[in-house]
């Protein structure tokens, strides 16, 4: 082995002038692939992705003619290497982020977030298509419970005791039980003589054990004082007729296939088949608001991120149509309009009964 | 002179079919053998580092076009049967230092070795399936 390198050492030293420098150029090509192979920049990546249909994630257990809706997923990655990141410069395609470690999740938190989402969105579209159903077929029935606030995000600029996971439970003393409730207590202790020395008591399930955490108080910039955390009302479903099972897929994770899910579940319980055949995708949360004035829940679509990247998977799949929220319509429509020729019909939403009425409306054409 | 016209018309790839035949059929001392084998896998892996990479990077990139990634699972597949020339090519080299007396050894055309194992075709089909597979995950 040596002999065999001694040979080719003795080959270059005695070869022209010009092959010398041919080996010198060619090892400091090898020097600099590899480092822009290999040196990494702390930025995320978003791409298109791809769709999936919402009976991959639950089953309603009904004999109604159901229809295929279709979730829109983008991928991500982390620490690209500098090729990555040249190359994605000029890439229409791709958006890129800078990682900023207070404010961004770690990976591992993300996954975490990711996953109580998407448990989240599907409870919460199973709510607002059974209780939407329910208008119309009072045999369609659903029990939850509000079960407290899931910590999503923790803002690392605070003296932060929380963890991305965590269910509050209960708030200086007040076991939670609805989120206007949650809302009421925290514009209270706002109202009340709350100073940055102050503590505010939780009691929160941290890896299903209950745990008291006293959160220091953090006086944000809307000058508001809070504990340093994003979260959402988190859901569990007890009881519903007809019956319906989960299938556990977390291939993707995030709460923005909350939409899509309401409307197949709302089809699987409803007679028709919505969609007329077609190919129906989109994006969007569901939100549940209780209007107490009214006594009646009210479904809201959310904004969602990554909006350009499932455009272009929209296309890419060729869907006949996609749903997206209103709050996130222009960029969509900015994208749309830049796709030469599209294949789908871009739809912009306020409401689930905003969906609804639009797919009855295209199924009476 | 038959024999001659025989040699001549025989293919680089015939050639190199006997050729490779020929250097497994020559017998060296167990870790001389050894690390004729790993040298040769071991270099291969040092001077192709930087395209796999590469390659890497650029399915990382470009995983979502489908034109563009099926272009470089094609490279990919080109790139693996490369190294499995270059690693053979490698080996004969090595093995040469090890038997500079050993005049069948010598006359091994470590050339027409690495063009049939390039084209190696039991090997093209074995990195095919192998990268097809992987497509289908990713």
């Amino acid at each position: 082995m040596l002999e065999f390198f001694k040979v080719i050492f003795n080959k270059v030293l005695k070869a022209k002038v010009f092959y010398k420098i041919l080996v010198i150029m060619l090892l400091l090509l090898y020097i600099f692939l590899i480092f822009i192979t290999t040196k990494t920049v702390n930025v995320i990546a978003t791409y298109p992705g791809y769709i999936s249909p919402v009976g991959s994630i639950v089953s309603i257990d009904s004999n109604q003619e159901k229809g295929t809706y279709y979730t829109t997923s983008v991928l991500q990655n982390r620490n690209i290497s500098l090729i990555e990141y040249w190359l994605h410069q000029n890439n229409f395609n791709v958006d890129l982020k800078e990682f900023d470690p207070i404010l961004d999740l770690t990976t591992a938190e993300e996954y975490i977030a990711g996953v109580y989402y998407k448990k989240n969105s599907v409870s919460k579209a199973l709510i607002a298509a059974y209780k939407t159903a329910n208008e119309n077929n009072i045999d369609i029935d659903i029990n939850f419970e509000f079960k407290g606030i899931r910590v999503t995000s923790v803002d690392k600029n605070f003296d932060n005791r929380l963890k991305v996971g965590d269910l509050i439970i209960e708030l200086n003393g007040v076991e939670l039980v609805n989120f206007e409730q949650t809302r009421t207590i925290i514009g209270e202790i706002n109202d009340g003589d709350l100073t940055s020395e102050d503590n505010i008591s939780l009691k929160v399930v941290r890896d299903e054990i209950e745990l008291a955490v006293l959160s220091p108080a953090q006086l944000l910039e809307s000058n508001f004082y809070g504990i340093g955390i994003y979260g959402e009302a988190y859901y569990e479903v007890i009881d519903s007729t007809p019956t319906y099972s989960l299938v556990d897929d977390f291939s993707s994770t995030g709460p923005s296939g909350g939409l899509m899910q309401t409307l197949y579940i709302y089809d699987a319980l409803t007679e028709f088949d919505l969609t007329s055949g077609l190919i129906i995708a989109g994006t969007g949360t569901i939100e549940i608001n209780y209007d107490p004035i009214l006594d009646e829940y009210q479904f809201v679509t959310g904004q969602i991120g990554g909006v350009k990247q499932k455009i272009l998977t929209a296309q890419k799949n060729k869907v006949d149509v996609f749903f997206i929220p209103r709050s996130n319509y222009l960029e969509a429509l900015e994208v749309y309009e830049r796709i030469a020729e599209p294949t789908f019909e871009l739809v912009s939403i306020v409401n689930l009964y905003e969906a609804i009425d639009w797919l009855e409306g295209r199924s009476n054409e | 002179m038959n024999n001659y016209t025989e040699k001549k018309e025989k293919n680089l790839w015939s050639k190199g079919k006997e050729e490779t035949k020929k250097f497994y059929d020559i017998k060296f001392k167990f870790w001389n053998n050894v690390k004729i084998f790993i040298g040769g896998i071991i270099l291969t892996i040092i001077l192709i580092l930087p395209l796999v990479f590469l390659v890497y990077r650029l399915i990382r990139t470009y995983f979502y076009d489908y034109t563009i990634f099926t272009l470089l699972i094609a490279i990919s597949w080109t790139i693996l049967m490369f190294s499995n020339g270059l690693s053979n090519y490698l080996s004969v080299k090595i093995a040469k230092g090890y038997g500079k007396d050993r005049d069948n050894l010598q006359k091994i055309d470590e050339n027409a070795i690495f063009f049939y194992q390039f084209l190696n075709v039991g090997f093209a089909a074995f990195t095919l399936i192998i990268l097809i597979l992987f497509s289908n995950i990713i």
